[in-house]
């Protein structure tokens, strides 16, 4: 069952832009430019309940953008967004009772209370039962490990608490539909962990729905099957995570750990990465030799001890989609 | 109503929260009281006359008190919470919960002026009818008084989220803000009766919203209009409340639009 359906989604903004200085400061007193910026170009898409999906891109693509119109704060140019039901910034009330957002770089916990008081001010609002608030803030509270700190007013927190902190918040009324932007940011590789778990094991438990925008590949490659990729406001990829991988991947890049120390490898279509005395990498480009090749001329060179063979690192594919 | 009841709540532990300010309060409200009083001492004094323009001097003390009870109602400043929300787009947060901009805003205040109403307004009540001759108006009067604040506080409230509205055509409203409180100051008659004003001014106050913040409710409590004047006055008083709010209400649909539109 689709739970988002986005058709044609256009949005433009206009904004003013200025020459540095103080002349041309006091010039924009009298005489603006306008700019008009197509920030989405008309994209589509659709998301099933349960799913995962990563919602990744390079800065301006267009990401948040799109979190905002499907989260009810921002009108689209032009478009049609139905969202469990909902076209979300028509009926904004009503709608964003049935969602969770974490905006990553907006505060959206009380600022000068603890973050306890600020989950008691969502169970009011949300109309949480009291039995069922318990329940799930201790949940969270025990697999986020933020019992140390609610009781302390959010300004004092880090950033990693408090990130930590405003996913309770945001999850609290066990919403259907849950949108992260840069959830991980800033946070350490422990934080990092427990928040992928738990966004797992929300996603089991209740069958939630999430999008998740973000820079750090490891987030992708351990939370969601399904990516989509946008960039210039257009959607360039929309599928499996693993499809993209063996579609793109033309390359893999072999480690060798050498016995003797030996050079010139040469052969066509390999590239020599990194050379040490014993050991040495190689980038083989699939489309010019074969693995078979390159493993036949490395037994008759070469006396090794041990060898590997793995994928580039997701980060490089993505750069190469971005760079299209 | 469990929602509004929960945010006034927030409110309420915010201004807990800022408990220093709250002291602060605690000591510079009766200095000013202590400062009029001795001032409208020496100015009847001086002059010699029992009644200065309709007030005996103990009806003018009891209007400075009358005033500074007054005072904890009507308050606000949601027009800076409102400038910071919008400038920094933080203003995203409230739209993501499921509750009216309006009354959230609304209550949340409601809570934080709670503890001074609570802890200061009816002690500096009760101060004054047990130690400066305040007379415990009669229930009628009590009753217009009571209702006539209640307006006031929804008054000021609505003019302040007026001025917090625009920050999302100015951005900066600072100055608008600061001004804000000494203008109504005086013109609601915060700093002497306005009663000491020309007539012009009066009967161009009586057309104006900023009257009916301070001197009315202490009129009606002091009992300086008939009765058919009382419900005059408290009509108008509604409809100040009912203009405001459907000029606050137009003005955040099209702010909603133009925010929504220009992306946070």
């Amino acid at each position: 069952m689709a739970i988002i359906k986005i058709k044609n989604l256009r949005k433009v903004y206009k904004t003013h832009k200025r020459e540095a200085g103080l002349f041309n400061a006091v010039k924009s007193l009298f005489v603006r430019h306008y700019e008009t910026k197509h920030a989405l170009k008309g994209i589509s898409f659709e998301v099933q309940k349960g799913e995962i999906v990563g919602f990744i891109g390079p800065n301006g693509a267009g990401k948040s953008t799109t979190i905002k119109v499907i989260s009810g704060v921002l009108f689209p140019t032009e478009g049609e967004v139905n969202v469990l039901g909902f076209t979300p910034w028509k009926d904004r009330v009503k709608y964003v009772e049935n969602i969770g957002v974490v905006f990553g770089q907006k505060p959206q916990l009380v600022w000068d209370l603890p973050p306890i008081d600020s989950y008691h001010l969502n169970k009011d609002i949300y109309g949480i039962p009291e039995k069922v608030f318990n329940k799930r803030l201790n949940y969270m509270i025990k697999l986020l490990d933020i019992g140390d700190f609610i009781k302390t007013p959010a300004r004092d927190l880090s950033l990693g608490e408090r990130m930590k902190c405003k996913l309770v918040a945001a999850m609290l009324h066990n919403p259907k539909l849950v949108f992260l932007d840069e959830p991980t940011i800033g946070l350490d590789v422990i934080a990092k962990d427990k928040l992928r778990d738990f966004i797992k094991d929300t996603n089991k438990r209740y069958g939630t729905t999430f999008i998740i925008t973000t820079h750090d590949m490891q987030d992708i490659e351990r939370l969601c099957k399904r990516i989509i990729i946008i960039n210039h406001g257009e959607i360039v990829y929309d599928g499996n995570l693993k499809h993209i991988k063996s579609k793109a991947l033309s390359s893999k890049v072999l480690d060798v750990k050498l016995l003797e120390s030996k050079d010139h490898f040469k052969l066509k279509g390999c590239r020599v990465l990194k050379v040490g005395k014993y050991g040495m990498k190689i980038k083989v480009d699939t489309n010019v030799t074969s693995i078979k090749k390159v493993m036949d001329y490395l037994v008759d060179n070469y006396d090794f001890a041990d060898l590997t063979i793995s994928d580039p690192p997701i980060e490089e594919i993505i750069k190469k989609i971005y760079e299209k | 109503m469990r929602k509004y009841v929960g945010i006034i709540k927030s409110g309420f532990k915010v201004a807990i929260a800022y408990r220093f300010e709250f002291f602060v309060t605690l000591i510079t409200a009766p200095i000013s009281l202590i400062v009029f009083y001795f001032l409208w001492k020496s100015i009847f004094e001086y002059t010699g006359v029992g009644i200065l323009q309709g007030f005996t001097f103990t009806e003018m003390v009891s209007y400075y008190l009358l005033n500074l009870v007054v005072g904890f109602f009507t308050w606000s400043r949601i027009e800076r919470w409102m400038e910071e929300d919008i400038r920094y787009g933080h203003m995203i947060k409230d739209l993501l919960k499921p509750v009216n901009y309006f009354f959230q805003a609304f209550y949340f205040e409601l809570g934080l002026s709670a503890l001074g109403i609570v802890v200061q307004a009816i002690p500096f009540f009760i101060i004054g009818l047990v130690f400066f001759d305040l007379v415990m108006a009669s229930w009628i009067n009590i009753a217009f008084f009571v209702v006539s604040l209640l307006l006031a506080h929804i008054l000021y409230f609505l003019i302040s989220y007026i001025i917090g509205l625009t920050a999302f055509w100015f951005q900066r409203i600072e100055g608008l803000s600061r001004a804000k409180k000494p203008i109504i100051h005086f013109l609601s008659g915060g700093l002497i009766p306005l009663t000491f004003m020309p007539l012009m001014f009066q009967d161009i106050s009586k057309f104006l919203p900023f009257q009916y913040i301070r001197f009315i409710p202490i009129s009606f409590y002091l009992g300086k209009y008939e009765l058919n004047s009382m419900f005059t006055l408290l009509a108008i008083q509604v409809i100040w409340v009912l203009l405001l709010y459907t000029l606050a209400h137009v003005m955040w649909n099209n702010a909603f639009k133009k925010f929504a539109g220009a992306g946070a």
